[in-house]
């Protein structure tokens, strides 16, 4: 028996994918277990917040990551440090900055505690070591919409 | 444009045009030449009434094709049911090049000036729409042609085979300057839910529309403000905290979000040393980033470590530093620093209010414990460990004015490891007048510091110590004959004692009779073992924690002393931590010994000139039980540590991980 269930990006789109790997995310596992009471053989989740090509990657990502550990929750007070960035990840957010960002709302958006972590470090490097107005170049092309802020 | 939707009632999809009203027309391909108007009318009559039907040639390949209007557009949507192949919606005709162009630029933004163009048209007070904005129809929204064709990635067979029913941005567009004025509200169609009687759709825009101008004043490039607060905040505490200040710079938001998220939370604990993580501070970003979490009043805890500073000079950084500190601070680690004479008593403010204070690796100066003494009143916590002082004389005791001291309201004390930090007649001051004591621990003081009989029973009279860890090298006589009022510590929870070879089996046999029974970790090093101490030992039921160091075992028989060793698996349940050495054991008692503690998790056993049999023996005993082992094997002998390494891995490197540790 598979334990496929179907995932509808923000442009429509379809997306099949073990329920397994889709509770890495904290919002589609909540959704699942509380709202389907356990039984989600086939449903369709509509995930309005994220686009079809955002949706390809974070699915990605996630089969990737399906056997890693569950992290331990910890006391939440400390900024949590990811060192250790696998060279898969790395290579897998070589991407440019809008999906870089898309990445990152995504995984706020449907809770991959994981990928959050390694997207916001990656844009944290970015960032790492600038000044203010290097920080405005980095993130933007265009200076003046930076401007309608100061 | 047109939309495909599902009618709740009938089940059958109702088209619409980009006005609003119903479509009832259809097209209708693959006619024989035989057909007449007739004909066609009465074919389609069995659908409903007929209001046109007309028949037409196309001008490129001549063939038949006819458009048949409807009287009723449910009626055409029978058709389209009944004749997947030859009819079609009319808008199935519009032409393609127009869709195409309009695929292209799905997710970018029309030029502003066409939509407050088409915004006027339609009366509408909305400036720009963003397509990807818009709501989605709640009912599944399909275009009916092509699906298959453009997007083949997208798992097909899925949508297919299920009731769901695929949308696409890219086919929601309508042409642009053909036919029909279908793109002025193609876009409000699109926001509509699909319910809604056609002719209050537009109505339905004018709430939306502020949302959306609100979100588009940035385009595509400029994705990163469009990211919403949380992402923001997560994405500022993986940034370095120094990279914050620079952060709140760059944009109101920004600073808004540093300011009311961010600062409290990296104000209140500071470690210096964390705030960069690349190279190294310099004093300047360390005074610019205290200033900036306004370090004066909201900074509680201070971390100041030596060698993450760029900079070498020692009073420079401290001074510059802890001038941003205010009176709040309760707490500072020094670490690596030297302090100059009559350092601490320039920050007498500062150290008013301090309750825990630590100095690790640092060098003090001479008079410095009698700085401390004398400024840190409410004291709590402090920790002087691996330090030394600049070595001052030590028979000036006389010259020490205890009466000014004032810091009594100590819990925690250690000196560890730190020689000549703290004159004798200071210690014993402090001993005095702290009565609250928890925590105790002098280890390898120095010289300076002589243990007397009177200390330990000063360390007696401590109501409420639960760890005391002391260490007898620089001893007078009567110690160990005062080592009985160690006994009257009811809340003991942990001893440590150093013991420089001498016999205390008495005193631990006195001990263990008493009616201590909290003891959770024990701990000896340089003594004598003999039996009757294992079995003292033994009746320590809660012992977690034991730790045998530089042991000589002081027994003629080694056979009664290996039974009490054996006794002691049984006593001692709740065991799940051991160092020892590995003379106590004979070869096979050692692994008889390791497989009855079932309840071991760490297991450091030193000394190991063992021949690789025995080990191998060892080593499987262990990686048979249960529970899992850590094992740490001290090995003196260097050189055969390689091949027990490799022995180790061959056979047991997939069951146990392994880490060798050289010096």
């Amino acid at each position: 028996m598979s334990n496929m269930i179907y995932l509808q990006s923000s442009d429509g789109d379809i997306f099949e994918t073990d329920a397994q790997i889709a509770k890495c995310s904290g919002t589609i596992r909540f959704m699942l277990e509380d709202c389907y009471m356990g039984e989600y053989e086939g449903v369709l989740i509509p995930l309005p917040n994220v686009n079809s090509a955002i949706l390809r990657k974070v699915l990605k990502w996630a089969d990737h990551h399906k056997d890693d550990p569950v992290p331990i929750e910890d006391d939440g007070h400390s900024v949590k440090q990811v060192s250790v960035f696998s060279s898969w990840d790395a290579e897998f957010l070589e991407v440019d900055q809008g999906t870089l960002f898309g990445l990152v709302q995504a995984a706020n958006y449907l809770d991959i505690q994981g990928l959050l972590d390694v997207t916001c470090k990656t844009v944290a490097n970015k960032i790492s070591g600038k000044t203010a107005d290097d920080i405005r170049n980095t993130l933007t092309t265009n200076q003046n919409k930076f401007q309608d802020f100061i | 444009m047109a939309k495909y939707i599902r009618s709740t009632y009938a089940r059958l999809p109702i088209f619409y045009d980009d006005d609003g009203r119903r479509i009832k027309t259809v097209y209708v391909s693959n006619i024989r030449e035989r057909t007449t108007i007739e004909s066609l009318e009465n074919k389609y009559s069995v659908y409903g009434p007929v209001q046109s039907c007309v028949l037409k040639r196309h001008a490129d390949n001549d063939e038949l094709y006819a458009i048949v209007t409807m009287d009723y557009a449910f009626d055409a949507s029978k058709i389209l049911r009944d004749w997947p192949n030859e009819a079609k919606h009319l808008y199935s005709l519009l032409p393609k090049r127009v869709t195409k162009h309009l695929t292209n630029k799905s997710s970018t933004y029309l030029p502003k000036k066409q939509i407050i163009q088409r915004m006027n048209r339609i009366e509408v007070p909305v400036y720009k729409m963003h397509l990807q904005k818009c709501p989605q129809p709640s009912v599944a929204v399909m275009s009916q042609q092509g699906s298959q064709k453009n997007e083949p990635e997208i798992a097909p067979p899925v949508s297919r085979r299920r009731r769901i029913v695929k949308t696409s941005t890219k086919r929601m567009k309508a042409p642009v300057n053909e036919v029909e004025p279908t793109n002025k509200t193609q876009r409000r169609n699109r926001a509509a839910t699909p319910e809604q009687a056609p002719e209050s759709r537009s109505e339905v825009v004018v709430p939306l529309a502020p949302i959306d101008t609100s979100t588009n004043e940035q385009d595509e490039s400029n994705a990163f403000t469009s990211l919403n607060d949380d992402c923001l905040i997560s994405i500022f505490c993986s940034c370095d905290k120094l990279d914050i200040v620079n952060l709140a710079q760059v944009c109101q938001r920004f600073r808004f979000i540093v300011y009311n998220y961010l600062r409290v939370k990296i104000a209140k604990i500071v470690d210096l040393s964390k705030i960069k993580s690349i190279s190294k501070l310099t004093i300047g970003e360390a005074t610019k980033f205290l200033r900036f979490i306004d370090a004066a009043k909201s900074t509680q805890q201070l971390e100041l470590i030596m060698s993450s500073f760029d900079d070498c000079n020692d009073e420079l950084i401290l001074e510059k530093t802890l001038k941003c500190c205010g009176p709040n601070l309760n707490c500072i680690t020094f670490k690596g620093f030297s302090f100059v004479e009559g350092f601490l008593g320039r920050w007498k403010h500062l150290l008013h209010g301090l309750k825990i204070l630590v100095f690790h690796q640092c060098i003090l100066p001479a008079n410095h414990f009698d700085a401390l003494l004398k400024f840190c009143e409410n004291l709590e916590v402090l920790t002087v460990s691996n330090s030394s002082s600049i070595n001052s004389d030590s028979n000036d005791e006389l010259k020490i004015a205890t009466s000014e001291f004032n810091c009594t309201k100590l819990q925690e004390f250690r000196l560890i490891s730190s020689r000549n930090c703290s004159k004798s007649s200071e210690l014993i001051w402090l001993l005095e007048n702290n009565a609250n004591l928890c925590v105790l621990q002098m280890s390898d003081v120095g010289d300076s510091v002589k243990l007397s009989g009177e200390i330990l029973e000063r360390i007696g009279r401590y109501e409420k110590l639960q760890e005391l860890a002391i260490s007898f090298q620089n001893f007078a006589a009567n110690v160990l004959t005062n080592l009985h009022h160690l006994i009257r510590l009811k809340e003991l929870k942990s001893l440590g004692l150093q013991c420089d070879w001498m016999n205390i089996s008495p005193f631990v046999k006195q001990f263990s009779q008493a009616a201590n029974k909290q003891i959770e970790s024990l701990s000896f090093d340089c003594i004598d073992l003999d039996t009757s101490f294992v079995k003292s030992i033994g009746r320590f039921r809660k012992l977690k924690f034991l730790k045998l160091e530089n042991t000589i075992v002081n027994e003629p028989s080694q056979e009664v002393f290996e039974k009490s060793l054996m006794d002691l698996t049984f006593r001692l349940n709740i065991l799940s931590r051991f160092h020892c050495q590995l003379h106590l054991f004979t070869e096979d008692s050692l692994v008889q010994f390791v497989e009855r503690m079932r309840k071991l998790e760490h297991f450091q056993i030193s000394g190991l000139v063992m021949n690789l049999l025995l080990f191998m023996r060892f080593v499987t005993a262990c990686s048979k039980r249960v529970n899992g082992l850590k094992l740490n094997v001290v090995i003196d002998n260097y050189q055969y540590l390689n091949e027990y390494l490799d022995l180790i891995r061959s056979e047991y490197g997939k069951v146990i991980g392994i880490q060798s540790l050289y010096d």
